[in-house]
């Protein structure tokens, strides 16, 4: 066979990939649809990464438009759910919402994974090596203990707290509270993965430890740091609001779940129900979407359950 | 009543999403009384598969679709559970491949026998336990009354593979059915565990029925053979006649197999089967047979007798069988 | 005479369990293998046989003991350095499917070892695993396909092909065949039976499988708990064992053939743990040809005829007045 030949098959390689995601992407959707709640979850998913990119701009009224005279009107013909006490259209505040919900909690989910895979390969795959990098190992694990010691909520606070309420405050305060856990994840899948024996025969091929660790074990280890990456999404969005609420996330006037039900909470006292409820609505049907994706990739991912 | 179990063209499958997928394709066997049959099959013919459907053991995806299995004289497939439940260790017993696994890790194992022990009918629990006693020291182990508080994990496989062949045999039955009784274990205690096995069913008069990839374990410890292919039996005789003189090609390339491997000899024996590789119609083995002819594609073959009690799934039988056709 | 491609010397790998407990899984094995030549190490559970294969090659350090490779010392080489020497001596895993990374195709996957050795051209490793395939009997159709896209046996073909890619003096094989059907089991020992002979290298074949052993290699080393207790050229061995534990695997050998003689000579009793091993000859407490001397200390690995070593007290006097044990002692296991 000549090398002609060899690059020939090297090129059918790079249309199999193509063909490869494409089957992958058709069996998960047959497996979709089985499964409801995934379905759910899939749909809860789209409808706020439309809004996300769309929302502000369909929205009937400005979002942070208050409208005189209008203040605290029930749901009706001109406002779909409704005005806060500001006169602002809850409606299009609920939908334009998700852009910044969702961008945090994307951001800081990606660096939170990002950071926490790798940790936890370090620190899973030089485990109890001896040496330097079983230090690093060591030095990383209560790192992650000291975190996840505190209160989540009440470390979020703290942080943001102590540099001020903004975007990116926030967005690194949750992207540090998510690290321990997919670094934990992590590091427990590796913890197996690396006695296997094609790690063995990556020494003998003359690897080195770095090369084993990212090339053989990583991508064998992901699993269960993929299964979490959407409910860990809508976590985040949990935890941006639960901040919002208390004031310590997003200023004021910026649509977020979490502000508008601190916003319309007073009300509810006085028999308006709206304010408080369609985003209490919108929130909880989104972590809810959110969680089953993870739940539904979960199962999905197990080998167990594939024929 | 001749046969003490008799399986007639049991079909097995196993649905998935895409479609279902064959297991057992039509397997006929009988065991006889006092009789030990020895199942060969590569791994993933289905063997294990049988075993748990005769004991009604299989549960959906699994489905039995076509086929008569009696034993005693009655038959056994869509029997109520209650009656099941009263053949299963009392009639026929199994012993399984994976001894530790089928242990519970958190009960000693003197609990663990006892429970079988009183399975069936009332026995008291201080009679139990003597039984149990009996049972252990009647397995090989000699200080019994030591064991009974051990667990699965402070013993070895093959004490594991012990304590299961004690409680497989806690009600005598007729027949006991070995999957792979020697799976993982070294070969010295293989061999003790073989040797206890033969013993304890020769003394009794039970029959056996012992499923194994190793045709040398059946050769020394079968009176009978059956080959397995792809769900279906191929060739079925008595052992002299069989290693002497195997008429079906699948057999015939297994025996190579396992004689090369001991021997000096050279010369292998072709590309091995593959799961799920069985076409839909027509001989199972057809696509790697180096004798097929074109019915063999279309149709398949019964399982036809050589001479009186040998039968083979071939029909190039005869031709083989008198040296016209050589495999 | 040339150097041996292998020299292990008193090689001792214990593994302590927390305070008090310790596996002795090898305790003092010495041997060696010239070039070209096929050395089996056989033995049961407990044996220390696969412990030794990874000794040799460093994936766990030895407790004591000295290892030389073609004529240098590796134990005690800093690992970098010995990364360097890995092209030379390669391994062959039990498993398949499991000794394959899942998430690579077959083609890096016997790429690797010649892209980490850097001895031959960038452009010339495609063609390279082209004739290593072709090597071991596998068409280029395998190379973009995921390990489980093939057969066991396939598999195993992989895993040789990898390890003979960068060209090793050395070839340890760990159990190469067990996990693979009977049927499949003679083309692979046949394929590493042609492979030693074109190209050269040397074998350690670990194994519990003495008829695959005795296809392959010319000489045979039998361990029990940790020690070597019987070497000599393969027929020799097969045809009139010295030691007990020697006849016992034998004798457990089960032919295809009804009219085998089987000469019957069983031990009792279970394996003891490598955790507490018998004092004297650790076969004592299941050989039924054992005296007291057998207790009281362990026989030495000698000479009993030209190439052949064996280590026992008895072997030659079992036809004495000692009254053979019909049964385990009290206390030991079984």
């Amino acid at each position: 066979m000549t090398s002609a030949a060899a690059t020939d098959l090297v090129d059918e390689e790079q249309g199999g990939v193509v063909r490869a995601v494409a089957r992958e992407a058709n069996q998960l959707w047959r497996f979709a649809r089985t499964q409801p709640g995934f379905l759910f979850g899939l749909a809860v998913i789209g409808i706020t990464v439309v809004l996300a990119l769309v929302g502000p701009w369909i929205a009937p009224y400005g979002p942070e438009e208050a409208l005189p005279g209008r203040a605290v009107l029930p749901p009706g013909a001109d406002h779909w759910m409704g005005t806060d006490i500001s006169g602002m259209d809850i409606f299009s505040r609920v939908i334009s919402a998700p852009r910044i919900d969702l961008t945090i909690a994307l951001i800081s989910t990606v660096i939170a994974f990002t950071a926490g895979v790798m940790l936890g390969v370090v620190s899973g795959f030089f485990a109890g090596a001896g040496g330097a990098w079983a230090v690093v190992s060591q030095a990383v694990m209560r790192g992650a203990d000291i975190v996840q010691a505190f209160p989540l909520f009440i470390f979020a606070l703290a942080l943001v707290g102590f540099r001020g309420p903004s975007m990116q405050n926030v967005i690194v305060a949750l992207a540090f509270l998510n690290i321990p856990f997919f670094l934990r994840v992590t590091r427990g899948a590796v913890l197996h993965v690396r006695e296997r024996p094609f790690v063995e025969a990556a020494r003998c091929a003359g690897g080195s430890g770095l090369r084993i660790a990212f090339v053989h074990v990583m991508p064998n280890a992901l699993t269960p740091a993929l299964a979490n990456l959407s409910p860990t999404i809508g976590f985040s969005i949990l935890l941006t609001s639960a901040l919002s609420f208390v004031g310590a996330g997003v200023p004021i006037p910026t649509p977020e779940w979490g502000s508008m039900i601190a916003i319309g909470a007073p009300n509810m006292m006085t028999g308006q129900w709206w304010t408080a409820l369609f985003p209490g609505l919108a929130l909880g049907l989104t972590i809810l979407g959110y969680a089953l994706v993870g739940d539904g990739l979960s199962y999905y991912l197990d080998p167990t359950h594939r024929t | 009543m001749d046969c003490l179990l008799e399986i007639t063209d049991l079909h097995v499958e196993y649905r998935r999403d895409a479609g279902h997928v064959r297991v057992l394709d039509g397997v006929d066997l009988s065991v006889s009384p006092g009789e030990s049959l020895g199942v060969v099959g590569e791994s993933g013919v289905g063997k294990t598969v049988l075993v748990r459907a005769v004991l009604g053991l299989l549960e959906p995806p699994w489905r039995i679709s076509r086929g008569r299995i009696r034993y005693d004289g009655e038959d056994l497939l869509g029997r109520p559970e209650r009656e099941l439940r009263a053949i299963r260790g009392r009639g026929i017993a199994l012993t399984t491949h994976e001894p530790r696994k089928h242990l519970n890790p958190v009960l000693p194992i003197g609990a663990q026998v006892v429970e079988v022990v009183r399975a069936h009918g009332d026995t008291g629990r201080t009679e139990a336990r003597q039984r149990a006693l009996a049972l252990l020291r009647m397995v090989g182990f000699p200080d019994p009354e030591a064991r009974l508080s051990a667990y699965p994990h402070e013993l070895s496989g093959g004490m594991c593979q012990r304590v299961i062949i004690a409680m497989a045999l806690a009600h005598s039955p007729k027949l006991l059915m070995a999957d792979e009784p020697t799976a993982g274990l070294d070969v010295t205690i293989s061999l003790q565990v073989l040797d206890l096995m033969q013993g304890l069913v020769r003394g009794s008069g039970s029959s056996l029925l012992l499923v194994s990839r190793d045709l040398g374990v059946v050769a020394h410890y079968c009176q009978r053979v059956a080959v397995m292919y792809q769900g279906r039996i191929v060739e079925s005789a008595d052992v002299i006649p069989f290693f002497a003189q195997a008429t079906h090609p699948y057999s015939r390339r297994l025996l190579r197999a396992a004689a090369a491997a001991r021997d000096d000899r050279r010369g292998s024996a072709g590309p091995a089967s593959r799961r799920g590789d069985a076409p839909a119609v027509g001989c199972a083995y057809a696509p790697r047979c180096p004798v097929r002819v074109a019915r063999c594609s279309t149709e398949i073959p019964p399982l036809a007798p050589v001479t009186p009690g040998h039968l083979s799934r071939c029909f190039l039988n005869a031709d083989i069988a008198a040296g016209r056709v050589t495999v | 005479m040339a150097a041996p491609v292998l020299e292990v010397d008193g090689l001792v790998k214990h593994f302590p369990q927390g305070r008090a407990r310790t596996v002795k899984a090898v305790n003092g094995v010495s041997f060696h293998i010239d070039r070209g030549e096929a050395l089996a190490l056989v033995g049961e559970s407990g044996s220390g046989k696969t412990t030794v294969g990874r000794c040799i090659l460093r994936l766990i350090e030895p407790t004591s003991g000295r290892v030389s490779f073609l004529g240098e010392t590796i134990t005690g080489m800093p690992p970098e350095q010995f990364r360097h020497r890995r092209p030379r001596i390669q391994l062959v895993f039990q498993e398949p499917y499991d000794s394959l990374n899942p998430r690579m195709r077959i083609g890096r996957i016997i790429d690797e070892p010649l892209m980490l050795a850097r001895r031959i051209l960038p452009l010339a490793r495609p063609a390279r695993v082209l004739e290593l395939l072709d090597m071991v009997g596998l068409g280029a159709s395998v190379l973009n396909l995921y390990p489980h896209q093939l057969s066991g046996g396939e598999q195993q073909r992989v895993g040789i092909a990898r390890a003979i890619a960068t060209e090793p003096d050395l070839v340890v094989l760990d159990e190469p065949t067990s996990a693979l059907d009977v049927s499949v089991r003679a083309e692979i020992l046949d394929l590493l039976t042609d492979l030693q002979e074109r190209l050269g290298f040397a074998y350690l074949f670990i194994s519990h499988d003495l008829t695959a052993v005795r296809r392959v290699c010319q000489r045979v080393a039998i361990m029990y708990l940790g020690k070597i207790v019987e070497t000599g050229p393969t027929d020799e061995i097969f045809a009139s064992p010295i030691h007990p534990y020697s006849r016992a695997l034998l004798s457990s050998v089960l032919y295809p053939d009804p009219a085998q003689q089987r000469s019957r000579f069983l031990l009792v009793g279970e394996i003891p743990s490598p955790i507490d091993l018998p004092a004297g000859c650790h076969l004592h407490p299941r050989c039924p040809w054992a005296a007291d001397e057998c207790i009281r200390a362990y026989p030495p690995l000698e000479a009993r005829q030209p190439g052949r070593l064996a280590a026992c007290f008895r072997a030659g006097h079992e036809g004495e007045t000692v009254e053979p044990r019909a049964y385990a002692r009290p206390g030991t296991p079984g």
